[in-house]
């Protein structure tokens, strides 16, 4: 696997929120460029450095400012980005992040996500006969103060990973397997949920993001400590709770709630499955060497 | 936003805005000890307080206003060890002579002085002094029954605060300047050996404060020894490396083996159980039975030692029966059985390090858990392990024999430990 493949662009204008939002959206592990906003910045990098900073690019993300009104400028950085892309990297994806949405009162929050989304996709459709493959382009609201930040990053992960269906399915049925009431995947540097599968429905829509977090905090405790994160167990009269490294770039959380299994029967199965998932990826990394590896 | 009233009401603080040196009546009849806080005005008294014991976030603190009359707090709901803390306010001079303090230090096992490292040190440094020498003069540091002369002598400790700015060496330089200064200024009245004055460097931004509030509590534990002793014993058998009995609520350690504490180790350990805690409450949602007591952030833990004391169990496990009952889950209801049914449903959690240790926490019960730090190797035996946390689980509910810490009680117990030399 060559390290150089993998990238990831962050663009937007000065003020858009890129750096905080980054210094919150953990540090990928694979290159992340954060181009810097300024005008005369982003004017280098759609003249002279154009082919350097769209070369292998697997994902942009672009940022806008939702409280801004000028979209037209914002707009037209797209549209080079867009056509900059279709040279480089055409197998890309783009992701368009209205940001700070927080700012937006919360009952007029749905609507004006919906026609910024609306007038990004129109403006997009402009290009899509020009050009040769097809845009995939995805749009979320997001806000570094609550968990739609958090959840736009776990689903431009997910679209990183190859064969993602494939995996899910044998996540489920380990999940059976084991009699797990919850199985979660997370990706090893972010801890960004990868996938999950459940035996029952939990009422807190947002758990995924809280464990990530309190497990990412203590994770930085331990290597403030110098003794780094193993793995973990929790056990309580609700549930017992694994927490493991899984395959070379993911950790796996495993819940079960009955307490008749025993812990040593779960960590086998967990050894069993690591074994069974390393070889799916392997065989997945062999014709599609551009994505990220779980 | 922190919403200080709710605070309040949470944790029954008691404000008196009438005649603030009025005893409460009901703290004095339950003569629970009394931590009186002290220092000029801005020093940092009711951030120590909200930071320490109601979880207000450090930064907030910016948000606190000053505090105007005598306010005294039961910290029982949110530690343990149950004692009151009254804040003295800053704003006030007590040396005043209209201004009557009989009363305040009734009781009053524990004076913190705090000194804002940042402002006014010298004011601060001989205001100290002052008081020191006040309340020598009205011999108000000889606590319990002066008749009988079984009087025990209050605690000062003066908490150099503010220091997160300081290097370990700027640290060691104010303190050593500040202990020469007081000492200089108590032997203008001949004080200087009359009290032992204990120092700590504090700040709310990392976990100084807890570690001096820690030791400031364990003075205050009479059984504090036997709980070392008891410690200590069980780190030589179990092989640990360093071992904590925690206050859970407030991350205050009660007792600690006797090896040096490092830092690092408490950080980890305290961050250890908040990781618990929080993980557990998002996958207990839904699954708490509503009969049970429920206490607002920690509702996953239910043993107490109630139970204990009722069902009366037996201390004297059979060993080899009891491990192997750990092992396998089998059904029997003889006696050890019930005992090692009883280790099963004890909250644990297992951490594993890279550097081949291991982090563990163990249930003591409502309040109180150890977490310790054990070499991987010496992991391995886990049954033991339980096996020895579970002794040393009943014999401190022997010691204690009440869900809170009473201060004053005295205690027999007895503690059974093994080792794998024994084992084998
Ligand atoms: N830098 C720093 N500031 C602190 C620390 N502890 C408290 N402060 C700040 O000091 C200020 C005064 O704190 P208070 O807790 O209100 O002081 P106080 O001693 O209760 O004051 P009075 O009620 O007037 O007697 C607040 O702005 C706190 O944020 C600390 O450890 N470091
Ligand atoms: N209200 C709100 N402010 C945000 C959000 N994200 C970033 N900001 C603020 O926007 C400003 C610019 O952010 P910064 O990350 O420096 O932008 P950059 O120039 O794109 O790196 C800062 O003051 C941030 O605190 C958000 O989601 N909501
Ligand atoms: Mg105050």
């Amino acid at each position: 696997m060559n390290p150089t493949k993998r990238k990831i662009l962050l663009i937007g204008r000065s003020g858009s929120g890129k750096t905080s939002m980054r210094s919150i959206s953990w540090e990928f592990n694979f290159k992340f460029m954060d181009c810097g906003g300024q005008d005369s910045y982003l004017e280098n990098f759609f003249g002279s450095q154009r082919d350097r900073v769209f070369r292998n690019v697997e994902v942009l993300i672009y940022v806008f400012d939702v409280t801004r009104k000028d979209t037209e400028k914002d707009l037209n950085y797209l549209e080079s980005s867009v056509f900059a892309l279709s040279e480089f990297s055409p197998e890309s994806k783009i992701f368009c992040l209205i940001h700070k949405v927080d700012l937006i009162p919360e009952e007029e929050r749905e609507n004006v996500i919906e026609s910024y989304k609306e007038e990004i996709m129109k403006f997009l459709s402009k290009f899509s006969e020009i050009l040769e493959n097809p845009l995939k382009v995805t749009c979320f609201g997001t806000s570094i103060w609550n968990e739609t930040l958090f959840l736009a990053w776990s689903k431009i992960v997910y679209s990183l990973i190859p064969k993602i269906q494939l995996l899910e399915e044998h996540l489920h049925s380990f999940c059976q397997i084991c009699d797990a009431e919850e199985v979660v995947l997370f990706e090893r540097s972010t801890f960004l949920v990868i996938s999950a599968s459940s035996s029952k429905t939990y009422q807190d829509i947002h758990r995924f993001e809280k464990i990530s977090k309190f497990i990412k905090h203590f994770k930085l405790s331990c290597n403030k400590a110098h003794s780094p994160f193993q793995s973990m167990e929790i056990r309580n009269r609700f549930f017992t709770a694994f927490v493991d490294s899984f395959t070379a770039n993911s950790y796996i959380l495993v819940i079960i709630s009955d307490p008749q299994i025993e812990n040593a029967a779960i960590s086998l199965n967990i050894q069993v499955a690591r074994n069974h998932f390393e070889n799916l990826v392997q065989k997945t990394r062999g014709n599609d060497d551009n994505a990220l590896v779980i | 936003m922190v919403d200080l009233d709710a605070f309040d009401n949470l944790y029954g603080e008691t404000k008196q805005s009438e005649n603030p040196f009025r005893q409460q009546s009901e703290f004095e009849e339950e003569k629970t000890p009394k931590i009186l806080l002290m220092g000029l005005k801005k020093s940092g008294k009711t951030s120590i307080k909200h930071v320490v014991f109601y979880k207000m976030p450090p930064n907030k603190t910016i948000e606190l206003e000053s505090t105007p009359t005598l306010v005294q707090s039961d910290i029982s709901n949110s530690s343990f060890i149950k004692f009151q803390i009254w804040e003295f306010p800053g704003q006030l001079d007590f040396f005043d002579s209209t201004f009557d303090s009989i009363g305040i230090f009734d009781n009053c096992q524990t004076i913190i002085y705090v000194i804002d490292s940042q402002e006014e040190v010298p004011e601060s440094v001989s205001n100290l002094a002052k008081t020191i020498h006040h309340i020598h003069k009205n011999n108000y540091h000889k606590i319990g029954n002066k008749q009988d002369e079984k009087t025990i002598e209050m605690n000062f400790e003066v908490f150099i605060h503010k220091v997160e700015r300081l290097t370990d060496e700027g640290k060691n330089d104010l303190q050593n300047d500040i202990e020469q200064r007081v000492l200089e200024l108590l032997s203008e009245n001949n004080l200087e050996n009359e009290f032992e004055i204990r120092y700590y460097c504090t700040s709310i931004y990392d976990y100084s404060i807890f570690q001096a509030f820690s030791k400031v509590i364990q003075r205050l534990i009479p059984q504090y020894a036997t709980l070392e002793n008891l410690l200590d014993q069980l780190v030589k058998n179990s092989k640990i490396e360093k071992v904590f009995l925690f206050d859970v609520l407030s991350r205050i350690y009660v007792a600690t083996d006797s090896s040096p504490v490092e830092d690092d180790v408490y950080e980890l350990c305290s961050e250890f159980i908040t990781m618990i805690f929080d993980f557990s409450n998002v996958y207990s949602v839904g699954k708490i039975q509503t009969n049970k007591p429920i206490k607002s952030q920690d509702s996953w833990i239910s043993n107490t030692f109630d139970n204990d004391i009722n069902n009366e169990i037996d201390l004297e496990i059979d060993l080899d029966q009891n491990i192997q009952k750990n092992q396998s889950n089998s059904n029997n209801t003889n006696k050890s059985n019930k005992s090692s049914q009883v280790i099963n449903e004890r909250n644990s959690a297992v951490v594993k390090l890279q550097t081949k240790n291991v982090l563990y926490f163990y249930e003591v019960n409502d309040y109180l858990s150890l977490v310790c730090l054990i070499p991987e190797k010496d992991f391995d035996f886990q049954g033991l392990i339980v096996y020895n946390f579970e002794n040393f689980r009943q014999a401190i509910s022997q010691i204690f024999k009440l869900d809170h810490i009473n201060l004053f009680k005295r205690f027999g117990s007895k503690f059974d430990l093994v080792n794998r030399e024994k084992l084998k």
